[in-house]
Formats: structure tokens, sequence, C-alpha cells
């Protein structure tokens, strides 16, 4: 990597952390959805293990569709939020490109680094709506 | 006209590249929802069942079809094509989906299958490659087919688990 190339890619990581900071009411929303849902923890870990782990931005949306389309009674908390999740990761696709600008390389990186802050913007939203007395949240 | 070290080399390099991981992840996706809505749509042409809704094929169906993808490749695939349209005739939404995915996968001259896209994508990265349709001869038509088919077998063996993956949620998701 030129030294150039490293400077644009810590340009990029400036610009997607400002553009999280932003989104945060967004994941915010999603987090009481998915508490609101009734999903399980265990449902939530999965998703967040996921999106930490996978190397394709598009594993993470085709783990929502594949929960929600399952056909046994935990589908439905999913069928209830997919819409919501997929919306917001169509929006992180389009300013990863954005961010990623010409560059393969780069707008792969930019995806998976705005999934991961996403998940951990939901993930944190939903513990606390699931768990937080009400006098805290108030 | 057998493959150069160069040409598969190439085809290699491209494979390992940042592009074909974005082409896996974007554009082949893109590509999956609109052949999930041709089968949808395929499947919407059949009358209704006796409880009015629309018919599908059971999701439980699709289930084989990774399995067959990592034991058996592009030519299992479409062995599990002709095997479950042939299953159970009673059932027109069987027969439909399952030649609508085989036309997916291989229909020939449509540019809109699997086997057409990574065509493109060879003669995309080597250009000089003639179109074996404008070839009179046709031994040398043959040869230059089996040529290009060569040449996509390792794109195909990268692509072909990421399309039914692609696939098989969006089926589920909107079926």
């Amino acid at each position: 990597m030129t030294h150039e190339q490293n400077i644009q890619r810590q340009q990029m990581w400036l610009q997607i952390d400002r553009y999280l900071d932003e989104f945060y009411p967004e994941g915010k929303k999603s987090g009481q959805e998915l508490a609101k849902a009734k999903l399980e923890p265990t449902q939530i870990r999965g998703l967040e293990n996921l999106v930490v782990s996978t190397r394709r931005f598009s594993e993470i949306i085709n783990y929502i569709k594949n929960q929600a389309g399952k056909q046994h009674k935990q589908a439905e908390p999913w069928r209830l939020v997919c819409n919501g999740l997929l919306q917001q990761l169509e929006q992180l696709e389009t300013k990863g490109k954005e961010f990623g600008k010409d560059d393969p390389s780069l707008i792969i990186e930019a995806k998976l680094r705005l999934a991961r802050g996403w998940a951990k913007q939901i993930v944190s939203h939903y513990l606390f709506e699931r768990n937080a007395k009400p006098e805290i949240k108030d | 006209m057998s493959i150069t070290d160069e040409e598969y080399q190439d085809i290699e390099n491209y494979v390992a590249s940042s592009s074909f991981q974005l082409f896996l992840d974007e554009e082949l996706r893109s590509f999956c929802e609109q052949c999930v809505q041709t089968c949808l749509k395929a499947l919407d042409s059949l009358s209704p069942d006796k409880k009015g809704n629309p018919r599908r094929v059971k999701k439980s169906q699709l289930h084989s079809i990774m399995a067959i993808v990592q034991t058996s490749g592009f030519e299992g695939i479409r062995h599990l094509s002709s095997i479950q349209g042939s299953k159970n005739t009673a059932k027109q939404e069987n027969q439909v989906f399952w030649k609508e995915f085989d036309n997916i996968l291989i229909s020939t001259p449509s540019a809109s299958s699997l086997t057409a896209k990574i065509v493109e994508i060879v003669r995309g990265r080597l250009p000089y490659l003639p179109d074996p349709e404008s070839i009179s001869d046709k031994h040398e038509r043959k040869i230059q087919k089996r040529k290009i088919s060569e040449l996509s077998a390792p794109i195909m063996n990268e692509v072909l688990p990421i399309f039914c993956e692609h696939f098989i949620c969006h089926y589920f998701y909107r079926a």
C-alpha cells in the first residue's frame, strides 16, 4: 500500500465514524424495534456474530432474509423487523460505495465497517430496551 | 487453440481480486433478485391454490441446493433441477419453478442466464477471444466454445455457491 493509499484509507475511516454518529438515531430505533418485536438475545447475538466475522456485506442481508423467511414460530419476530433492517443496510451500502469511490477494496471495507458500527448500535439499544428499568429509560 | 498459461493466470488473478469480490457482493446479488422475481412471476401465472393463495414451491425443496453445490457443482444443480421438476407432476408449481431455475442457470441464447453472465466476464477479461457464434466453421466453433467453458470454470466454481445463497435467501424472503 502506498502512503497516499494509506492516507485515503484513514480519511475514509473518519468519514465512516462521522456518518455512524449521524446514523445513531436510526440504529437506536432499530434496537428498540428488535426489543419490541421480542427477539431473543440469542437471535440478536447470532446477527451480531455474523456481522463481526463476515467478509461479505451481502451475507448480512441474506442472513436477515433467511431468518425472516423460515417457516417456524421463531421467525415471526424477524418478519416484523426485517424490512426496516434491510432498508438501513441498503442506506449503509449506498454510503459505503460513496466513501470507497472507485476502489473495490475500499468499497468492501467501508461497507463492512459501517455494518459493524451499525450492529453495535442496534445490539446495545436492544439490550438497553430489553433490560433497563423503566425509570432509567425515562 | 488451447488455453495459454497467461490466459489461465489472468482468470485466476481476477478471481482473487477485490473487483470479483465486489461483483459477488453486489452485481450477482442484484442478478439473483431479478431471477427470483422471474420465478415468482412464472408461478403467479398459475391459477391460485385451493385457499386462493399464489402457488409457491415448498421452501424445503430448496434446502438441498447448497449441499448439491458443495458436492457436485454446476452439473449437480442441473441434475437436481431436472429431477425436482419431474417429481410430483401433479404440482404444476414444481415444474414451472424448476424449469425457470434451469433457464436461469444455462438458457441459451438468452443473455440473462448465469452461464451467459460468466462468459461475459471471461470475454471482458480476454476481449480478443472471438464469439463462438460468429465462427462459421463447426469444428472451430466447438473448440472456441470449449475454451471459453474451461476459462469460465474457475469463475463458476466461486460464483455458484454464492449465487445459490443469494437466490435461496431472497426466495425465502419474497415467497
